[in-house]
């Protein structure tokens, strides 16, 4: 766009709404310095710069804050960057049917806050600055996903801004709703590449009566397994399991320990946690408790009915994208992040070959487990981590598995990223007939 | 050339596709399947029971090429009139792909052909501990086809979700013959989640082949909850302030005074004059726990005033409480020979406001009016018996199933919770969405359904379906 061409264009979208001329603070997204970052203060003016961009073929890309544009298939162009951050009207709480009607733009944290007053919640993970809408983009589940479900199980209706400039509304308020087609799922996990999200009615629980929350360890990672396939038939909540040094960094439970002892990958920590009436929680932990015993684990913490904020603080920092204090401490400061997904079955066989590979190929490792859904999370830093890549595609495969490279080296994310089915391209194409949103990204 | 040559110059192209004992034709087998649930009707110019993906494949490349439209149907148990045949339609049952190809409890996943019945789902999961919770009161003949076309609930979608939440993946077969797969046993397919926007699409965007679905083990034990209240604002504030106040009942049905009059007059229950609501509660989970859930649900429905309160402490007394859940449509039914439902839902904090709506919409159309409510979800079912012969009773009957949606839309709500568009609500949906909207699901159709070839007589307005054109955004 030439000069006078993209002054015009500027004082059309500074007529709309606030406007950055150039990026803040050096904003750079997967290596593109976007040439404004627009911050809409409402629906329509979402939709008018959307037609706007549409009208004048500007590729934007569409954040809340940011926090996901570093993962898994990078940014290819973004003229202008539009941030739903400034979408962040006061959530409206109806706490009698369930329910939280938000903008994309307001925090998770705080519409937690909100919903606690209520004795409410939403199950679902984000860091401080993590915005509604971003994670809902992000799609998938959350750490209480084995009770709560998925995100788009949360998701009972939204309106969404698309290049046409028209707002459009799916789903509803209600959990029961087969009025038309829910369009509304297209959206949950798009990555921002369909249009953008400007009002979301949200299904939330109410805070159990009762949690009990066990985390138990061993040197042998097999015998950790061997106790979590008995814990899966209890129903957890949360049965997470963590490569043991990573466990002890993230809940702090040692001190500190040598260089040498940092990089020891061997050994694993289960994270168990229950919900439910005080009675069955009760079981449920007194059950695990003989569990762990009889596979021979060392209980590390038990909490019945206590605080477990520090517990998920600690947990959450695995994923932070921000918060770089826990890679510092791990040694994990330029880490490839990897997505494993296999058979449920073969989680155990994932995680003990997984173990032996990061051994053999002599890397500093984080990996997490999420033991009864087949899905693990690795963090990779050493001279072999691109060769070890390799090895961890093929052993995924083998399992009928797949692998996605999460954070790193955009290169490698785009290598080790996915592609849009056929039609998938065909459902782009209608939503985002110009190509504009997200390019590069790919849900 | 007449209807008949029509008809049997089709059926004998397509038994060279099919074999011709499952390509139906004689009178009797267009009249059975020129129905569903509904009053609708429609013949359709044949019947073909497909057994396999690559013949469902062949009978749509042989349609696609002579432009007839294809009706997919499950068991007919449709209360929205989705399985009826569309103009000059081919009907295709996939009751013949009955058979349940994995199940694998390791991975909790099964997967089914879309005539599996729920029943028979539930009956090979249950010798395991296992079940699939979306379970629709038509679940012994229902297929698990139509349960996804549909998004059937069920009673326990209360706690459990509905089928929405309970699929993994799909197979089906667009109109092209193409055989798309969706989704996948594993978490986390990538793409867009496409197999979400199939469920509930009543058969307009392919015909289901095969279905992944989740199972989950099945709750240990179950108690369950009578309780008669003098009010039904009463029990319906009981509904809210349980779910509200953090308990979990899996099942919350509810009976409102006409219905629950005609069943205690019909089943003999002895529930006295004074008794204007009814619920059905249940709670399920570990043993250890219900008692917690029973005092929480007890205490709730005490400070509501409630007037009866039964615990069923076996299977004979669960059963016998469930009777007048049960009895409820028929015991109003019998009224008069004919009935207007529908299956409007509303936020449940509105459900008191819902039900004194109902009081009016009946005295003002002068219409019988009774309700069954999948209560914990806001789910209603207003029933208006009606006799077609008397001048003027169905215009009345119409009215006040108008009235309804008008009423529910009002509230926050949605006109259909879980039977549906079909034909029956097509009237209703502009109440719901815009134009613009509508128009945009046709194009989400013709995406998959490029030939406008599945049901393309239902969901959507005529003027709609007609203005979309194709390709992209305006």
């Amino acid at each position: 766009m030439n000069n006078t061409l993209k002054e015009n264009v500027l004082e059309q979208v500074a007529k709309i709404c606030c406007v950055e001329a150039k990026a803040p603070h050096g904003l750079i997204l997967d290596g593109i310095k976007p040439q404004m970052i627009i911050y809409p203060g409402s629906d329509s003016e979402v939709a008018e710069v959307l037609k706007l961009a549409a009208d004048t073929g500007t590729v934007v890309g569409i954040i809340g804050n940011g926090s996901k544009i570093g993962t898994f298939c990078p940014l290819e162009k973004a003229e202008w960057i539009i941030s739903t951050s400034t979408l962040n009207q006061l959530p409206h709480i109806n706490p009698e049917d369930l329910l939280v009607t938000t903008e994309p733009g307001v925090l998770l944290s705080d519409i937690q806050n909100d919903l606690a007053k209520y004795g409410l919640f939403l199950p679902l993970d984000g860091e401080n600055e993590e915005t509604i809408g971003g994670i809902l983009a992000d799609g998938g589940g959350a750490s209480h996903r084995l009770r709560y479900g998925l995100k788009k199980d949360l998701v009972l209706g939204l309106s969404v801004a698309l290049s046409d400039g028209e707002i459009y509304k799916f789903g509803g308020q209600t959990v029961k709703n087969v009025a038309g087609y829910d369009l509304g799922k297209l959206l949950i996990g798009s990555k921002g590449t369909l249009g953008v999200m400007t009002e979301i009615n949200l299904r939330v629980y109410p805070i159990p009566p009762a949690t009990s929350l066990v985390m138990a360890s061993a040197g042998d990672s097999g015998l950790v397994w061997k106790a979590v396939k008995q814990l899966k038939r209890l129903q957890p909540t949360v049965l997470e399991v963590f490569d043991l040094k990573t466990a002890e960094i993230l809940f702090d439970l040692r001190s500190q320990e040598t260089e040498d002892e940092r990089f020891n990958t061997k050994g694993a920590l289960l994270l168990v946690k229950f919900s439910g009436p005080k009675p069955t929680v009760s079981q449920q932990l007194l059950e695990t408790t003989q569990i762990c015993k009889y596979c021979n684990l060392t209980l590390e913490l038990t909490l019945d009915g206590q605080n477990e904020n520090q517990v998920w603080q600690g947990r959450n920092a695995f994923f932070s994208l921000k918060n770089r204090a826990f890679f510092e401490k791990r040694g994990l400061k330029e880490a490839i992040g990897v997505k494993v997904v296999v058979p449920k079955d073969k989680t155990m066989d994932l995680a003990l070959r997984l173990e032996s590979l990061i051994c053999n190929h002599k890397l500093n490792s984080a990996v997490i487990h999420q033991g009864a859904l087949g899905i693990s999370y690795v963090y990779v830093t050493g001279s072999s981590a691109t060769d070890f890549l390799k090895g961890l595609k093929t052993l995924a495969l083998q399992l009928d598995g797949s692998l996605q490279v999460r954070t790193g080296p955009i290169e490698l994310r785009k290598e080790y990223g996915v592609q849009l089915s056929k039609y998938g391209q065909e459902i782009k194409a209608l939503f985002d007939p110009m190509g504009i949103f997200n390019l590069g990204k790919c849900p | 050339m007449g209807n008949t040559s029509i008809r049997e110059r089709l059926r004998l192209e397509l038994t060279r596709i099919i074999a011709p004992e499952r390509v139906l034709h004689k009178k009797r087998d267009i009249a059975v399947y020129k129905y569903d649930s509904t009053p609708f009707q429609s013949e359709p110019v044949l019947i073909i029971l497909p057994e396999t993906t690559e013949e469902v494949a062949a009978v749509i490349k042989f349609a696609a090429q002579n432009n007839i439209p294809i009706t997919p149907r499950g068991a007919g148990t449709s209360l929205s009139g989705g399985p009826i045949p569309s103009p000059g339609g081919i009907s295709m049952p996939l009751t013949r792909m009955d058979k349940i190809l994995k199940i694998d409890l390791e991975n909790e996943f099964a997967i089914v052909q879309p005539g599996v019945t729920n029943k028979q789902l539930q009956d090979a999961l249950s010798v395991h501990g296992y079940w699939f919770p979306p379970d629709p009161a038509s679940f012994s003949v229902a297929t698990l086809g139509g349960n996804v076309a549909e998004n059937a609930g069920g009673p326990h979608c209360l706690k459990y979700g509905v089928t929405s939440n309970h699929v993994m993946g799909l197979e089906m077969v667009l109109s092209n013959g193409e055989v798309l797969t969706l989704g996948s046993p594993l978490e986390d397919t990538p793409g867009y989640d496409l197999t979400g926007i199939m469920i509930g699409s009543e058969g307009t965007m392919g015909v289901i082949t095969q279905i992944i679905v989740r199972i989950s083990q099945r709750p240990q034990a179950t108690s369950t909850i009578l309780a008669i209240f003098g009010s039904t604002w009463d029990a319906a504030t009981s509904v809210f302030e349980m779910i509200r106040n953090g308990l979990n009942p899996s099942v919350l049905e509810m009976l409102e005074e006409r219905m629950l009059h005609e069943v205690n007059t019909v089943f003999n229950l002895g529930y006295p004059d004074s008794a204007k609501a009814l619920l059905i509660i249940e709670v399920d989970g570990r043993p250890e726990g219900l008692p917690f859930e029973l005092d929480g649900i007890v205490e709730v429905c005490r400070n509501n005033h409630v007037q009866i309160l039964e615990v069923a402490k076996t299977e004979e007394e669960r059963d016998r409480l469930w009777k007048a859940r049960r009895g409820g449509t028929p015991a109003l039914g019998r009224l008069k020979p004919d009935s207007g439902e529908n299956d409007v839902v509303v936020p449940r904090s509105k459900l008191p406001e819902m039900i004194e709506k109902l009081k009016e919409i009946s005295e003002r159309n002068q219409v019988i009016l009774g309700g069954l409510f999948h209560a914990g979800d806001g789910n209603c079912h207003p029933q208006i018996p009606f006799d077609a012969r008397i001048p003027g009773e169905h215009e009345a009957a119409e009215q006040a199933l108008w009235e309804i949606f008008e009423a529910a839309v009002s509230l926050g709500g949605t006109i259909s919770g879980e039977h549906g568009v079909g034909l029956e609500k097509i009237r209703g949906l502009p109440l719901v969405f815009s134009h613009a909207e509508m128009e945009l699901m046709v194009k989400v159709k013709r995406v998959f359904d490029s030939k406008n070839l599945l049901n393309p007589d239902k969901i959507f307005p005529a003027d709609v379906r007609g203005d979309v054109k194709e390709g992209t955004l305006k």
